[in-house]
């Protein structure tokens, strides 16, 4: 008699057999910056140069900062997420595929599908080291995000002392977007 | 091995099934009481692992810690969602290919790993990243260094994430869970 996993390995074995036999899928994959990207070619190539002048440099904007390093690294800090419109132009700026979703507190993003890669972890910060008005601030290499998009989730809470986010690289697959619920 | 072998190729795949499904399902039995939502999210997890073995990469880790990191993410993908949504998107029922030997075998093994189960109301206050970290190393017994390259962080990363819930843990605990905590054994984190 078969058990689970018996039978479980058939199915699974099946899911393989019709992958090998298919062609590769043309991932679908959303690209709010797609137009940004695009310039970005260009300014990616000025802006490796303006960053070793100007690395360390703050954006203006009260709600983010993002800052292109001389190591072609760029931090982002969100002090806010009223502006996720700003941060995602910014970041293709940056050579960064974004996504950002403002969540109502206490609700999740369910994304169908859900794009699950193996970068596709989550992580996020909040106010450790007891300063949340000093912003939450994340590292990124933009060559981990060719085939990525960096979705950032925020919580803004009613006092806007900070924000919650986070972070997740989807590399595979396609994802659908941000469905809030409970 | 390469993720492109076991995504394309199905004796590829059964190799790597028959190396992981043991520690696939002992990973969800520390997480998951129910023997019907254990099967859905173990298939769940190879079914990640085959659509994502495109990005399988032998130079951040072993495929152990990579499949760790798909298991993860399936198991707080359940979390964040009802069961029935897992079900309702699922490719392949878990739960349906289940006899009444098997829920007796899989309730056995759940049994095994109540201990686990035990912490994780320890560690419902914790921000998402350090409970990763967290769970890893102390229910999984990964070191900080696998943990990362499960999650695709950084070791430092990984280890200021662990130092942090660590602190939270004894700072905000919950007088209740005290003895559960006290049994969760975390490496000396050094900066």
């Amino acid at each position: 008699m078969k058990t689970f996993e018996d039978e479980l390995l058939a199915e699974l074995r099946a899911v393989v057999s019709e992958r090998e036999v298919a062609p590769r899928r043309s991932f679908v994959r959303r690209h709010r910056v797609a137009v940004g990207l695009a310039a970005c070619a260009t300014l990616a190539v000025a802006g490796t140069v303006t960053a070793a002048v100007v690395g360390g440099e703050r954006t203006t904007s009260p709600a983010y900062s993002v800052t292109e390093g001389p190591d072609g690294k760029v931090t982002i800090t969100i002090y806010n997420g009223e502006d996720g419109e700003g941060i995602e132009r910014r970041l293709a700026q940056a050579g960064v595929t974004a996504e950002v979703t403002e969540v109502p507190v206490n609700q999740s993003c369910v994304r169908t599908p859900e794009g699950i890669g193996f970068d596709g972890y989550w992580s996020s910060t909040d106010n450790w080291d007891g300063h949340q008005a000093h912003g939450h601030s994340w590292t990124l290499k933009p060559a981990d995000f060719v085939d990525a998009t960096l979705l950032i989730e925020t919580r803004s809470y009613g006092d806007r002392r900070g924000v919650v986010s986070e972070f997740g690289f989807v590399k595979t697959g396609s994802f659908g977007p941000c469905s809030a619920t409970e | 091995m390469t993720g492109l072998e076991i995504g394309r190729d199905p004796d590829a795949f059964e190799v790597f099934y028959r190396e992981h499904i043991e520690k696939v399902q002992r990973f969800v039995a520390r997480r998951v009481a129910d023997p019907h939502l254990a099967a859905d999210l173990t298939a769940e997890v190879f079914l990640a692992a085959i659509d994502s073995a495109d990005s399988y990469r032998s130079g951040r880790g072993t495929p152990t810690g990579w499949l760790y990191g798909v298991a993860h993410n399936v198991v707080s993908a359940e979390r964040r969602r009802k069961a029935r949504e897992l079900r309702a998107n699922q490719r392949i029922s878990g739960r349906r290919l289940l006899t009444a030997d098997d829920v007796t075998r899989l309730e056995e093994r759940i049994d095994a790993e109540a201990w686990a189960r035990d912490l994780l109301p320890a560690m419902d206050e914790l921000p998402p990243g350090e409970r990763a970290v967290l769970e890893l190393v102390a229910l999984d017994g990964l070191s900080p260094q696998d943990a990362a390259r499960a999650l695709g962080i950084r070791p430092a990363t990984a280890r200021v994430r662990l130092h942090r819930a660590r602190t939270r843990l004894q700072t905000r605990l919950q007088p209740d869970l005290a003895p559960a905590v006290d049994r969760i054994t975390i490496p000396e984190v050094t900066s």
